[in-house]
């Protein structure tokens, strides 16, 4: 194709007989988790719908959790296939036996080891840089509408709508009357 | 070494070396492991309740099964895109010449699978390879979880988990004020506790906070 210069070409080409050649699931995985580490927390940053303190809590932890993967999936990987590859593999199949135990490496550190790494890493960093204000932590703590159910100490639990408790007294002939004799702010009094 | 011991032969497998040298059915393992390992790890951290840890693993679960979903239905297009692409660029080199369509190519790989054959036409292999790295990146990274977070929220109000997302108290009161009160009426209310509390309908939220 001549619209596109040699050396790229060249380099493609390059490249594209590396990848045929010697394709390790551990590049894959590794370039993909560099990219949702600086493109994730950016769209996280654009969401309009939560507060700016949220969007950015929700970004470092996106960031944080791309910044830990991508150095556990190449260590980890490189340390199977070190490890168990003289030891596993058959005389003659070491090529395909090395490939395989980098993919194992990597389902192990997908699996157990980030999410074992992110729960111990994040939360304190996590707290370090998102401090609640120690000013006025009563009225921060306060939520915005009622809860009745776990505003009481011996029964935390949150009510949902659908779970809440119906009024004793729910019928509107109830209400009216207690609108009016009541709780009528103003009027002669009888 | 132990040749039937299991692990060597999963080790020295050909259909695992296959998985383990294609780019796509690596990453496809990798997003269902993620997409159990997760949940599951957030179901284990006992420090938050039970809800929210009930809510964010279901809703975790459910993220990464549509990234999934979403990855493995458009990844054969970017690799046959990527095929006809390097066909263009690279048409007069060895392997090329030897498959007209993507189809070929994927025959061929099958047939290299099945008879456990060395692994020739590296540039094709590697364009392929190239092209799914380049469409993983973009559809991990920008369109699956752009669709995923678009369908999650409604799949979680299907199945009723919306109501356990820690802190969406919002509208709880509202909900009880439009479903059971006329404006400034009084409703009693018994919490599980047994106290009865007055609730005015057009009381503000710090009014409520103050009764409750």
């Amino acid at each position: 194709m001549s619209i596109i210069p040699q050396k790229l070409v060249s380099a493609l080409e390059k490249t594209c007989k590396y990848l045929g050649h010697k394709n390790d699931p551990v590049i894959a995985v590794a370039v993909i988790a560099s990219f949702k580490g600086i493109l994730r927390p950016l769209f996280t940053l654009q969401n309009k719908h939560q507060s700016k303190e949220q969007t950015h809590y929700a970004a470092l932890r996106d960031f944080l959790t791309e910044l830990i993967a991508i150095p556990s999936y190449i260590i980890l990987s490189h340390l199977t296939k070190g490890a168990f590859a003289g030891k596993l593999a058959v005389p003659g199949n070491e090529r395909n036996a090395r490939k395989v135990l980098s993919f194992l490496g990597i389902c192990g550190t997908a699996f157990f080891v980030i999410p074992t790494l992110c729960n111990l890493a994040l939360g304190p960093i996590m707290d370090k840089y998102f401090k609640p204000k120690s000013s006025e932590p009563a009225k921060e703590s306060v939520p915005k509408c009622l809860d009745f159910v776990s505003r009481d100490e011996r029964m935390p639990v949150v009510l949902t709508p659908r779970q809440m408790p119906k009024p004793l007294v729910n019928d509107n002939v109830k209400n009216v009357w207690n609108y009016y004799h009541l709780e009528r702010p103003n009027g002669m009094k009888v | 070494m132990n040749i039937t011991s299991p692990l060597v032969k999963l080790v020295n497998s050909p259909s695992m070396a296959h998985i383990a040298q294609t780019t796509s059915l690596a990453v496809s393992v990798e997003t269902g492991l993620k997409a159990i390992g997760r949940p599951m790890f957030t179901m284990m951290d006992k420090k938050t309740d039970l809800k929210s840890r009930q809510f964010s693993a279901v809703k975790e679960f459910i993220y990464q099964s549509l990234c999934l979903a979403f990855y493995l239905s458009i990844i054969p297009l970017f690799k046959m895109g990527g095929f006809k692409i390097a066909k263009k660029i690279f048409g007069n080199q060895k392997g090329f010449q030897k498959f007209d369509t993507f189809k070929d190519f994927v025959k061929y790989v099958k047939l290299v699978k099945e008879k456990d054959l060395p692994r020739r036409y590296n540039l094709v292999r590697g364009s392929v390879e190239l092209t799914s790295i380049i469409g993983s990146v973009m559809a991990l990274t920008m369109v699956a979880p752009y669709l995923a977070h678009k369908i999650t929220n409604p799949i979680m109000k299907a199945i009723g988990m919306e109501n356990l997302q820690p802190g969406h108290k919002k509208g709880e009161v509202q909900n009880m004020k439009s479903e059971y009160s006329p404006p400034g009426a009084v409703t009693l209310y018994r919490t599980t506790s047994g106290r009865i509390v007055r609730i005015k309908s057009n009381m503000t939220n710090n009014e409520l906070n103050f009764t409750a």
